[in-house]
């Protein structure tokens, strides 16, 4: 196996009062592409703060490669974490900021720093407070790859990037990983969009582990049906749907717990039976129900 | 090929992070005596166009040489804390580092106004000048061996104070930040006075006698100077990376 394995036990993080997360428990495989999904303020960020040693845990333990991480110079040297607006000299030009972590990162590449900061279109003479939000994420991405860290952690760090970057991006990711397998925890809003990159997934809400299984296994949790409308309905019956798409008269049901009947009840009704877009899942895990407006203050 | 789990950093993170906090003194050094050379000079001109040049002006720039990398690595230690722990470096070798640049940063500060107090020195001898410093809580003697400890040493207490009142301020947050200077910065006046002639109780000059005031004053200041490192590298090492907005 290549890359950091994780293991965290119990792990409680305060801040003064708040409980950003509470005796959460999971596992991330060495050399494998984890997913950390999760609301806003569900304790993404203080997870994989507290892996990286940028902060200590309040209360459980943390293991990367079967050792602390704090303060413990072979697993720090070998774990890059990239939170959303970088943590990289800002009056630095970019090129220093590479040269800088070249020397302090056992395994940097710059041929791939180069070729990144290229395809992104980054002038390695500006400074990261000249950039854009969109740009800046751009180096952070640069920074966390051509580390290659045996443990890399990515914080939201598409945010402000547009989708061609984006998808530059997930390419970049996913080439140089099968290059050099290691361990990277990606956390992302846009799940859509990096769902094909996850093997594992780990889903947080309000500090709390909602579930962590291989993303096969969350998947087949649920089923789509697709066809003509009125066989969707009656196919859907009694079943807990979680979204709904309609064109015409072709609808698409996304459902949650699939049976064992289904595939010969589909073709019964004449529908098609899909995946699940792990989208749908995480948004049915971590609905809330929303409070009524008064009608007073409408 | 797979990532080899094992390697280390290839050079020491401590001689990494002290080298390139000290290149970024010394740069913002150079700039800093250029500048006091030219006000320097400019002011003597001036003086001696208007009335009669009688004291050192170089002098005054000390309490520049103290307050400015004093507030350069305040900034610093708050800034480069996340930089440090994000390329994967520890808390420690960011302590060791930081107080390696920041005395020898104040060697260099400590050398380059003793040479330069003995190149005005020289300059006032040659146009029949008379040289000396006027300046409060200064040392008694203005031999040049006696200028550059007493000068160097406070120096060092000061920039390690630049590095505590940083980290104090990032550990404790603005108000226990504040509250807690004159532990944190208070140190620096009292060097002030250890070396200086006429500081009442806290000046050396009458201690033990006051055979030799700088060997006292100068153990007093390296004392000093330990209490407020060691408070720094705790502090440092157990420091958290705060979030940072984009």
């Amino acid at each position: 196996m290549s890359g950091f394995g994780v293991e965290v036990r119990d792990l409680t993080a305060r801040y003064d009062t708040t409980v950003a997360l509470d005796a959460v428990s999971f596992t991330i495989r060495p050399g494998v592409i984890t997913g950390l999904l999760g609301r806003n303020g569900s304790g993404k960020t203080t997870a994989l703060s507290v892996l990286a040693a940028f902060r200590r845990a309040t209360s459980g333990t943390v293991l990367v490669d079967g050792e602390d991480p704090w303060e413990n110079e072979r697993v720090l040297s070998g774990t890059c974490l990239v939170r959303e607006s970088g943590d990289v000299a800002l009056d630095q030009k970019l090129k220093e900021t590479l040269d800088f972590l070249g020397d302090r990162r056992p395994l940097f590449s710059r041929e791939l720093a180069d070729t990144l900061m290229d395809r992104f279109e980054l002038d390695p003479l500006t400074k990261p407070n000249k950039l854009s939000r969109g740009k800046r994420s751009a180096f952070g991405v640069v920074v966390g790859l051509a580390s290659r860290t045996p443990l890399t952690l990515l914080d939201e760090v598409h945010l402000g990037m547009d989708a061609p970057s984006r998808y530059a991006f997930y390419d970049a990711l996913l080439t140089d990983w099968l290059e050099h397998p290691r361990t990277i925890v990606l956390s992302s809003h846009l799940i859509g969009e990096v769902e094909r990159l996850l093997e594992d997934v780990v889903v947080l809400d309000r500090g709390t582990v909602l579930t962590a299984s291989d993303a096969e296994t969350l998947r087949s949790g649920g089923v789509t049906v697709t066809g003509p409308a009125e066989a969707v309905e009656a196919f859907v019956v009694g079943r807990q749907v979680v979204a709904r798409q309609q064109l015409g008269r072709t609808a698409q049901a996304t459902l949650v717990g699939a049976r064992d009947d289904d595939a010969s009840r589909a073709r019964q009704h004449g529908l098609e039976l899909g995946p699940v877009a792990l989208q749908d899942l995480f948004v049915h895990l971590t609905d809330r129900p929303v409070p009524a407006i008064p009608e007073e203050s409408r | 090929m797979s990532i080899d789990t094992a390697r280390r950093p290839t050079t020491s993170s401590v001689r990494a992070t002290a080298s390139w906090l000290l290149w970024m003194n010394l740069y913002l050094a150079a700039w800093f005596w250029i500048l006091a050379i030219v006000a320097v000079t400019v002011g003597l001109v001036v003086i001696n166009q208007v009335g009669e040049v009688n004291n050192s002006v170089l002098a005054f720039a000390r309490q520049g040489a103290v307050w400015f990398p004093f507030s350069v690595l305040i900034a610093t230690t708050a800034a480069y804390l996340p930089v440090h722990i994000a390329a994967g470096l520890t808390r420690r070798s960011l302590a060791l580092g930081s107080l390696v640049a920041a005395t020898g940063t104040a060697l260099a500060y400590g050398l380059v106004f003793t040479g330069l107090l003995l190149v005005e020195r020289a300059v006032f001898d040659a146009l029949g000048w008379q040289w000396r410093i006027l300046e409060d809580l200064t040392p008694a003697e203005t031999e040049p061996l006696t200028m550059l400890v007493g000068t160097t040493l406070l120096f060092v207490v000061a920039y390690v104070s630049g590095l505590l009142v940083g980290i104090t301020y990032q550990r404790a947050g603005g108000w226990w930040g504040t509250v807690s200077l004159p532990l944190t910065a208070g140190p620096i006046l009292l060097v002030f006075a250890l070396f200086a002639q006429d500081a009442g109780p806290f000046s050396t000059s009458e201690w033990f006698g006051g055979d030799q005031p700088l060997l006292v004053a100068s153990f007093a200041a390296l004392l000093i100077a330990g209490a407020m490192a060691f408070a720094f590298d705790r502090l440092t090492r157990g420091a958290s990376v705060p979030n940072r907005t984009a």
